[in-house]
């Protein structure tokens, strides 16, 4: 049986926004176990990111409970929490912005240990560029970069930098929230077969969010696909590309463009993604929905499992 | 015979370097300029933005530019459409011909063109008038090309006060046929929605529908804040609908939208070209939405044309490394290919071009001639060129035997 790295249930997060409640997430639930990736997708504000930082713990949980390495995360002491924390880490869609400006490309990858030098023991400066030139070697970049500051390195290089900080600490976990989107295709499918080289060497698992879902396809084991704050369909990657049954997800994979010879006529779906301030009552994808029926409209279907290991929530499959 | 719409020729778009000195007013540039050698400035080296781009566009024809960041997709269509222009710190060089009329009336070799030369054929005035009325535009960012302190409404039908002309042609029309079916009565009648104003808001409404805008009526009146990114991609398609272009340019419309909203823009713009027998150029680095839309695809690398034919060939034989690095590179739904196969390497310093094929410093199959020569121009089936050297057949053993003897 493989490990579970992190256990997610029920979570929530509401926004204050003036006197109203936003429910950016609300009440999702998931795992993932050793080695294997986690894809989120959904429309932009369905609440991927936030889901993201409440799971790392950037920003407190409204409820709900995440489980990290059969620990109870929110329940642990803050210094407890800290140690832990080295053992997740998240890489971010703009590289640029999540680097240190000011800082060279080797200082940038340093910084994690000289952040933890408490725990990790000081090391020497020889130690420490030993470490740092392996971590480039790692991902790629070039050992005459370590001293050019990141707004000399072109995009893909950035991401790279951006990776190797992440792993410094060796982590169990990382977060890729769209590490790619900005990136072009030919330098995308670089940094896509770097995070899987990594996760085959040190068995990392990855929760990676993304809007491209030929990307997610490529690179997950399971998928969420998330409407509206709620994760509206789980599956393994494989069954639910093969067989969507959420029609939010059907929608989804019909828009997607594809490869043609011949040209295809598109299709979109009719409708704006409601506020998400006031979310329509019942399910919440009942006014884009063709299938919508009264009872959708009233009663907010439950989230099961309907065949296994694939899970929805939609009254089709009552 | 088709029509041909957009003729372009050998397009040359050049770059210096802007430098900010203290003038005597205040706020005053000074720059650089064009030395007298070809490609040179005074303190610093040329971004060639644009190298030899040529290509014809028939009506209702759609061509894709594809191509890395930086490849010189966007320069390439402000350039046709005069808002790249001959200055200071720009060069423009080729020909443009939009329906027999000469854009930019320009040298064709960039070592002719004098040095303050006036590049504009037509004057200003008659090309905005060409801009807005016959092409059309639409940006990859909605919010920075809609003005946030305008009504929409008055935003979409602005253009068409714009050229009044042809508005007033179009209200002689109606008239017309008002008179012929209901007589002096219905005139009467409808004095009213014929006054210009009223004319183009009706216009306007209309077209807002179209694109899929409930209740246009009370949408008129909102500021672009007030709508949702996917909803304000639909107001610029409408702007630039709303004159009956012949020539739409979408530059990576739908690149910042969700899958699903991507798909209902690019339904639209694809309903919209086939009632109105519209051309487009669309730009995007999505291989996907390019080869569902065009008919015709031209890739572009560091300024160049690599490779250009028709979609079909494009996507089931594409000759050139770059392009089959491209397609190897994207990931496709569907697909069960454990790995991509990237392109190593990144793309060049547009300052800094190597000598000889641009892709030469990524292309597994360099041969040392690449890195001395660009390649030349092959044409693999009528419509299908590629520019590299081993497609080039005999041209190879050519040059070879140049350099030997
Ligand atoms: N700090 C905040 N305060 C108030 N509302 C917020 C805050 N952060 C996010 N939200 C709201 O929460 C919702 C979910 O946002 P989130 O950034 O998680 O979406 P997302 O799925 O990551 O979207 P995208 O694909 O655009 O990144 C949005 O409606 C957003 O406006
Ligand atoms: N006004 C300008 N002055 C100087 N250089 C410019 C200017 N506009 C563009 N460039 C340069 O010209 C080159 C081509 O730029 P262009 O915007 O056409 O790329 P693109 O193919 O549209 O890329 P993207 O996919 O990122 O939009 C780039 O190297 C860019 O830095
Ligand atoms: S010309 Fe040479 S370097 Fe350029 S793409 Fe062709 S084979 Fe590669
Ligand atoms: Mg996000
Ligand atoms: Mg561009």
């Amino acid at each position: 049986m493989a490990e579970t790295i992190v256990k997610a249930r029920d979570i929530s997060k509401y926004f204050k926004v003036g006197h109203r409640q936003l429910k950016a997430v609300d009440g999702v639930s998931f795992d993932i176990e050793r080695g294997t990736t986690l894809g989120v997708v959904g429309e932009s504000g369905s609440g991927k990111s936030t889901l993201a930082r409440v799971v790392l713990d950037l920003i407190p949980a409204t409820s709900g409970s995440v489980e990290f390495m059969g620990k109870d995360f929110f329940k642990l002491s803050k210094n407890e929490r800290r140690l832990l924390r080295r053992e997740m880490q998240i890489v971010f869609q703009n590289p640029f912005l999540s680097l240190f400006p000011h800082m060279s490309v080797s200082a940038n990858i340093a910084e994690p240990f000289i952040v933890n030098r408490k725990e990790l023991g000081r090391l020497s400066k020889a130690e420490l560029d030993e470490r740092v030139a392996d971590l480039m070697d790692l991902v790629g970049v070039p050992r005459e970069h370590a001293n050019v500051y990141p707004h000399e390195l072109s995009g893909g290089q950035q991401q790279r930098v951006g990776i190797a900080r992440a792993l410094a600490l060796n982590p169990k976990f990382v977060v890729c929230d769209e590490p790619v989107s900005s990136l072009d295709v030919s330098i995308q499918a670089q940094i896509l077969n770097l995070l899987q080289d990594l996760q085959d060497q040190k068995e990392l698992s990855y929760m990676f969010i993304a809007h491209n879902l030929a990307v997610v396809e490529h690179i997950s084991t399971h998928v969420a696909v998330m409407y509206l704050g709620k994760v509206v369909e789980y599956a393994p990657t494989q069954e639910l590309y093969r067989h969507p049954l959420h029609p939010y997800t059907q929608v989804l994979m019909d828009s997607v463009p594809k490869l043609s010879e011949g040209g295809t006529e598109f299709s979109g779906i009719e409708g704006e993604i409601p506020s998400p301030l006031d979310p329509p009552k019942g399910c919440r994808f009942c006014t884009r929905c063709t299938h919508c029926t009264k009872r959708c409209t009233e009663e907010e279907p439950v989230y099961k499992e309907v065949e296994p290991g694939h899970f929805t929530a939609c009254h089709l499959y009552d | 015979m088709a029509e041909t719409i957009l003729e372009v020729n050998d397009l040359h778009t050049w770059f210096g370097k802007k430098k900010y000195r203290f003038g005597k007013r205040k706020g005053e540039f000074k720059v650089y300029r064009f030395g007298k050698e070809k490609g040179q400035y005074k303190g610093g080296k040329v971004i060639r933005a644009v190298e030899g781009l040529s290509y014809t566009l028939n009506r209702g024809e759609a061509l894709a530019i594809v191509g890395e960041s930086g490849s010189g997709k966007s320069v390439g269509v402000s350039t046709v459409m005069g808002l790249t222009h001959s200055g200071p710190t720009t060069r423009v060089t080729g020909r443009v011909t939009f329906k027999g009329q000469d854009l930019l009336n320009t040298v064709s070799d960039p070592k002719e063109a004098g040095l303050f030369k006036k590049h504009a054929a037509i004057r200003e005035k008659e090309f905005r008038a060409i801009r807005g009325d016959q092409i059309s535009m639409i940006f990859q960012d909605p919010m920075s090309s809609l003005n946030p302190t305008m009504k929409i409404g008055r935003q979409i039908v602005e253009p068409l006060l714009w050229h009044k002309g042809k508005l007033r042609q179009e209200i002689q029309d109606e008239k017309k046929r008002l008179l012929n079916e209901g007589g002096k009565e219905a005139l009467k009648a409808h004095r009213k929605d014929l006054r210009m104003r009223n004319f183009a808001r009706a216009r306007g409404l209309k077209l807002l529908e179209e694109v899929g805008i409930p209740s246009p009526e009370t949408r008129f009146n909102n500021y672009p804040f007030e709508f949702s990114g996917g909803m304000r991609q639909r107001v610029m398609i409408a702007m630039a609908l709303i004159g009956d272009p012949d020539l739409l340019i979408a530059d990576e419309p739908t690149t910042a939208l969700d899958v699903t909203v991507q798909a209902q823009i690019l339904s639209i713009i694809q309903k919209m070209r086939k009632r109105k027998n519209t051309s487009i150029i669309l730009i995007t680095h999505d291989l996907a939405v390019a080869s569902s839309f065009c008919d015709r695809v031209i890739v572009m690398y560091a300024g160049r044309v690599m490779e250009e034919g028709s979609m079909a060939d494009f996507i089931r034989c594409p000759a050139h490394p770059y392009s089959q690095g491209l397609l190897n590179s994207t990931p496709i739904l569907g697909d069960e290919r454990a790995r991509l196969e990237a392109i190593q390497g990144q793309p060049p310093d547009p300052r800094n071009l190597p000598s000889g094929c641009p892709f030469s410093a990524r292309c597994t199959k360099c041969m040392e001639l690449c890195t001395r020569e660009a390649p030349p121009k092959t044409q693999l089936t009528p419509g299908h060129n590629v520019y590299c050297w081993l497609c080039a057949g005999e041209k190879v053993q050519e040059k070879e035997a140049d350099i030997n003897g």
